[in-house]
């Protein structure tokens, strides 16, 4: 590596007021939404063209400087934490929207372009762009990509491999790859799912080609009381059952249900063990009938109370409390960690029971919100990290979720991706060979390794050592510190 | 002990790779006339390695092994009526589900419910190396490791045999209707890119002859409230089957044909033979040089031209010494 010839390079490419070097400026630059894990990055490189980030990645690749992408830096799983001798690669400048092509149903934007700016830009045209994580004000197109992020709707329409026709994509050689464009699938290899969830390791997105949807007609957002999360967890099953897709499924616990009304007044009811919050759209005549379904079902399974918002208005105050549910939870303790696994939705009520034991366990209180249509659960830690040792038991508490989670089917992300902090989580789910399958893949895209190392994929030493870990309890060499993002 | 059929492949892969004997991967052979026939030293046959092994309903999830036939998964699923939504062709009207996911070939509804790609969960594969392999699961949302069994979708075995395969699955819908009216190309091309625009549940959208066809599938009160174009009329759900299948009368001689993927909205021409997904998939006579991809009937667009760069590195990953389908993926330009 030769820092000192890169540094030259890279100021005569970007200039002054694309690279920065002071210690002050890298500052916000340390973290991402896993705010506790820290790093100064070397410099920070911030293009604001696509020649002038294939010029950042031709230096590093001549001086084999390792690159870490970033988009808005929402990520949760610390995909883009800095490296101390890494450049740290923002696309968030690249954020033109190319095109809205309505005739063939698509906009081709950049990476840097924040998610809800795609659904506002083409909200006149009648369309909007389904997948909406809860970040979706501020996460980046190229981050989603990156991490296949999901959302309340992605029940129906599907997470963003689902929803993304066409990738512009640069590898470290300096090759610029078009997999898919704006037609519905490539013919022989399609290399577009891969990209989606790589989390920075395989190239760096350069121009997403997006699926617009129609905007539906009719919407209508109904919410159900239970008075034991079995009853909720039968209900989902029940709607699935029906023959029923609705448009979000969503779950809290009484923790969360309590947490939520006390922030947001969202008119919750507080008796409640479990509630659910069901979106149905399409058309009006449609959406009136699956409203009746839902609400036989809703009954059939013990809901005490049902409420139904068919106008807006009374559908965003539903919404608000799930919406603020995890700023909600964040009041009730000094931190919380948030988890992300997913399992089988018939597994529900007996994995809640699992984390409900831990929780006693550990002695930390945990509080459930959740996709529950998919089976992607959220549950949030609640510690305090000034008292000596809690972090380190939120972690452990953590990974014993995960694991249960793999130990009845499931996975250990469902959509915040792996990043540094579920390294450890990989080797519950995956065998020694599959690892090298996955370095193997990485290494036709990045053969030099220089795409994000250290994140998404553990070594096997790690998961030798891991084996270790759990026989003999000791968490060391886990992440650092983690407080509430 | 006896080894199960997937360790038996398995067991096979390790003998073809020690001796190193290339393996064309086969099930039903029912693509040969769509993507050409695969030859190879010997025949690496999916056929024993087949059934359900899981089926939750509930889950909205089925595991089978991938030489399960396509017509067994469609009973199995139909019992509860369920099925997998963007359809799957069954040329030659037989197919198995590894074939199926391995060609990655989905049907007519697939702008409006997704590939066979989206649906696919998880696979269990062997590689070059002759290891048993698992990818995703039998989860919707899962971002742990990256997406090989989406990867492996649609690359014809040139990574590895599918052992198994976990697709999701959806409710049969409530109501079908299938509509016809006389339309030429044109005309019935700018219909469909308006109406795809729109919030209606279509399930098809394919224009033939000089006719264009309509199909929706939803809630009977969603597909009731859809008004259709004056002279339109009802025509047999028959039709849709047959074109998913490649069994209406033009398949017959469509030797001659290239199929090709292009944007939705490409203007058509008079080379064009069939219209379907609303725009996006083309059956023509001659190939389309400007606009999105194209490839003859009888070829498999893995074949076509070397392959090198980031692809040869990709195929070298999964398997080095390039055991399976060795026509796919290679690295010297074929004759
Ligand atoms: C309050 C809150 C709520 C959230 N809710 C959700 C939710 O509902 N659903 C969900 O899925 N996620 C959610 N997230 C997580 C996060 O917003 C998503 O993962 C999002 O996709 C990250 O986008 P970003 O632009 O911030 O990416 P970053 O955090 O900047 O980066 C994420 C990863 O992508 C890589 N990367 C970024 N840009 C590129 C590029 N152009 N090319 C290659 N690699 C790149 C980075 O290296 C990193 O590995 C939430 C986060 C917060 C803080």
């Amino acid at each position: 590596m030769s820092h000192q010839q890169a540094l030259e390079e890279l100021q005569a490419l970007l200039g002054q007021d694309d690279l920065i070097t002071d210690a002050a400026g890298k500052r916000p630059y340390e973290t991402d939404g896993l705010a506790a894990i820290r790093e100064v990055p070397w410099v920070v490189a911030l293009p604001r063209t696509r020649d002038a980030v294939l010029g950042v990645l031709a230096i590093c690749r001549r001086h084999r400087v390792p690159i870490v992408p970033r988009g808005a830096g929402t990520g949760l799983s610390g995909g883009a934490r800095p490296m101390a001798d890494g450049v740290l690669l923002s696309l968030a400048r690249l954020k033109r929207i190319l095109a809205i092509d309505v005739h063939n149903g698509i906009a081709r934007v950049e990476p840097g372009v924040r998610n809800l700016a795609i659904s506002e830009a083409v909200l006149p045209h009648g369309f909007f762009y389904a997948p909406d994580p809860s970040s979706q004000i501020a996460c980046s197109i190229g981050g989603n990509v990156a991490e296949n992020a999901g959302g309340v709707h992605c029940l129906k329409y599907g997470l963003t491999v689902h929803n993304v026709c066409g990738l512009v994509v640069a590898t470290l050689d300096g090759q610029v790859h078009e997999f898919g464009g704006a037609g519905w699938d490539p013919l022989g290899l399609d290399l577009r799912a891969v990209t989606c969830g790589s989390e920075g390791l395989l190239g760096i997105v350069l121009e997403v080609v997006v699926r617009l949807t129609p905007l539906p007609p009719e919407k209508a957002v109904v919410l159900a009381a239970f008075s034991s999360l079995g009853d909720a967890g039968r209900a989902v099953a029940g709607i699935i059952r029906h023959g029923l897709i609705p448009a979000g499924l969503e779950m809290m616990d009484h923790l969360a249900i309590r947490a939520a009304e006390a922030f947001v007044h969202a008119g919750y009811p507080l008796d409640a063990e479990a509630l659910l919050l069901c979106e149905l759209d399409g058309t009006v005549g449609e959406v009136s009938a699956d409203l009746a379904r839902v609400e036989a079902v809703m009954r059939e399974e013990g809901a005490f109370k049902l409420e139904v918002a068919r106008d807006p208005q009374a559908q965003a105050r539903l919404w608000l409390g799930r919406k603020a549910a995890f700023p909600a939870v964040g009041r009730l303790a000094p931190d919380y960690y948030c988890m992300d696994g997913t399992i089988p939705r018939g597994r529900l009520a007996e994995v809640l029971d699992e984390i409900a034991r831990m929780s006693d366990e550990f002695g930390l209180k945990v509080a459930n919100v959740f996709h529950a249509g998919d089976g992607n659960l959220h549950p949030l830690i609640l510690y305090d990290a000034n008292n000596p040792g809690e972090l380190e038991k939120a972690e452990r508490f953590g990974g014993r979720i995960l694991s249960h989670c793999v130990a009845v089917g499931g996975a250990v992300s469902g959509e915040h991706g792996v990043g540094v902090e579920k390294l450890d989580q990989m080797c519950d789910q995956f065998s020694a060979a599959e690892l090298a399958q996955f370095e193997r893949l990485k290494a036709a895209f990045d053969p030099d390794g220089l795409l994000n190392p250290g994140k998404a994929l553990p070594t096997l030493t790690r998961c030798v050592d891991v084996g270790g870990m759990h026989v003999h309890a000791n968490s060391s060499a886990r992440f650092t510190r983690l407080d509430r993002f | 002990m006896t080894s199960s059929p997937a360790q038996r492949v398995a067991e096979q892969v390790l003998a073809a790779r020690a001796s190193g004997t290339t393996l064309a991967i086969r099930g039903h052979a029912s693509k040969r006339a769509l993507l050409g026939e695969r030859r190879a030293d010997a025949v690496l046959d999916m056929r024993a390695c087949s059934g359900v092994l899981s089926y939750r309903p509930d889950e909205l999830v089925i595991t089978v092994r991938a030489g399960t036939p396509l017509k067994e998964l469609e009973a199995v699923l139909a019992e509860r009526r369920q099925h997998i939504a963007p359809g799957i062709p069954l040329l030659e009207g037989q197919g198995t589900v590894g074939g199926a996911v391995a060609a990655g070939l989905s049907g007519p509804s697939r702008p409006w419910r997704g590939s066979l790609r989206d649906v696919v969960l998880g696979v269990e594969m062997v590689n070059g190396l002759g290891e048993r392999l698992r990818f995703g699961g039998e989860v919707f949302k899962n971002v742990a490791g990256f997406d090989v069994a989406r990867l492996v979708t649609g690359s014809e075995g040139a990574f590895g045999a599918l052992l198994s395969v976990s697709l999701r699955v959806a409710p049969v819908p409530e109501c079908t209707r299938c509509l016809v009216v006389e339309m030429p190309a044109t005309p019935a091309l700018t219909w469909m890119r308006r109406r795809a625009a729109e919030p209606h549940p279509f399930g098809g959208l394919c224009w033939l002859e000089g006719r264009l066809h309509c199909r929706l599938d939803g809630a009977a009160q969603a597909v009731a409230d859809f008004t259709g174009e004056p002279g339109m009329v009802e025509e047999d759900p028959a039709f849709w089957t047959q074109l998913r299948d490649a069994a209406l009368p033009f398949h017959a001689g469509w030797s001659g044909l290239w199929r090709c993927a292009v944007p939705p909205a490409t203007p058509t021409d008079e080379q064009t033979v069939c219209i379907d997904w609303a725009g996006a998939l083309r059956w023509r006579r001659g190939s389309i040089n400007t606009v999105g991809e194209s490839c003859p009937v009888g070829s498999s667009p893995l074949a076509l031209g070397a392959c090198d760069g980031l692809l040869s590195r990709l195929k070298a990953a999964f398997d080095p010494d390039h055991l399976f389908n060795p026509e796919l993926m290679r690295a010297d330009a074929p004759a």
